[in-house]
């Protein structure tokens, strides 16, 4: 059986290793993005996208931009969470509105996020 | 119950490089920073919201600015850099890079949890994208005037944490602020649908 492939967008190549190397111990295939535009890219190169993870500030485009595009274009057909360090309560309001299915706080725990992705790919 | 803007920041630093492994104790002076500003030893990060605005910001907030200084040895100490490569040089490029990317993603996390913070007690502060300075930039941040300076010391490196932030209005580091809880725990996950997740 193939393995599933996640889109791994963050600005930060450190914790894209992070992701990455969690994910890929689990067998999964990661792509990588810095931005939203760069994951957009991704998403329509990639039919067969099984997650996407996903921080909220970055350059050019950030992670709730990208969820009402992925949204607007019908683009959506995989659960997405958000990874980053932003808590307040209206972006994980305006990121549950736009169809994100989690919300994880940085710094990130290996172990809950394997948890998150294997629930959310079954 | 209320503490001080200083001791938020404080807390907040000593916290996040806890989590990834370096320890920062606020009774100790962090020795020598301006003896650390050498291109081979000196990290520095700066987010300065005046510079732009933050993709992602849903609403306007109060522009604030955060710079830190540090060395690059405690910054090549803490994980995930510590654990991913057996040592890593100032004289490599390629390693000073991914040095600067660390810097800025931690610098990322700690305006997240003081931003967070103050949400919760009532004061929004936005600042901008972390960016990693030269040298020269980093001492004349270091020389700029600054609400709070916090210096943190750390037992396993000379160099320890020179943290300065500004965030606008009438405040200082003495400012009283609440304590409610952050909205969302570092480290926490929340999922928005776990019916529809479950079945």
């Amino acid at each position: 059986m193939a393995n599933k492939t996640v889109l791994v967008i963050d600005d930060s190549l450190v914790v894209r290793e992070q992701v990455r190397d969690t994910l890929r111990a689990a067998s999964y295939d990661v792509l990588e993005a810095e931005n939203g535009i760069e994951a957009l890219a991704h998403v329509k190169a990639t039919p067969a996208l099984s997650l996407v993870i996903c921080d909220v500030n970055m350059p050019e485009m950030g992670g709730l931009e990208l969820l009402a595009e992925l949204k607007n274009q019908g683009l959506m057909s995989f659960h997405v969470i958000m990874l980053t360090s932003e808590g307040r309560p209206e972006f994980l309001a305006k990121a549950r509105t736009l169809g994100a299915k989690a919300w994880m706080m940085k710094p990130l725990v290996a172990e809950k996020l394997l948890a998150v992705v294997q629930k959310l790919t079954a | 119950m209320t503490r001080n803007l200083r001791e938020l920041v404080t807390d907040c630093t000593v916290e996040l490089f806890r989590a990834y492994g370096v320890v920062l104790d606020p009774q100790l002076t962090a020795k020598g920073l301006p003896e650390a500003m050498t291109v081979d030893t000196a990290v520095t990060a700066v987010m300065d919201a005046r510079l732009g605005p933050v993709a992602g910001v849903l609403a306007p907030t109060s522009p604030g600015k955060l710079a830190i200084v540090t060395s690059f040895a405690l910054v090549a100490a803490s994980r995930p850099m510590a654990t991913k490569v057996a040592v890593l040089s100032p004289t490599s490029f390629g390693d000073w890079l991914y040095v600067r990317d660390w810097i800025r993603e931690l610098m990322n996390q700690l305006a997240g949890r003081i931003m967070n913070r103050l949400a919760a007690s009532g004061t929004s502060v936005a600042f901008g994208r972390p960016v990693a300075l030269t040298r020269d930039a980093a001492l004349r941040e270091l020389a700029a005037p600054t609400n709070i300076r916090v210096r943190l010391g750390s037992r396993d490196h000379v160099n320890g944490v020179e943290l300065l932030v500004n965030i606008p209005g009438e405040i200082d580091g003495k400012t009283r602020i609440g304590t409610l809880p952050p909205p969302a725990l570092e480290g926490s996950v929340t999922l928005f649908d776990e019916d529809a997740d479950g079945q």
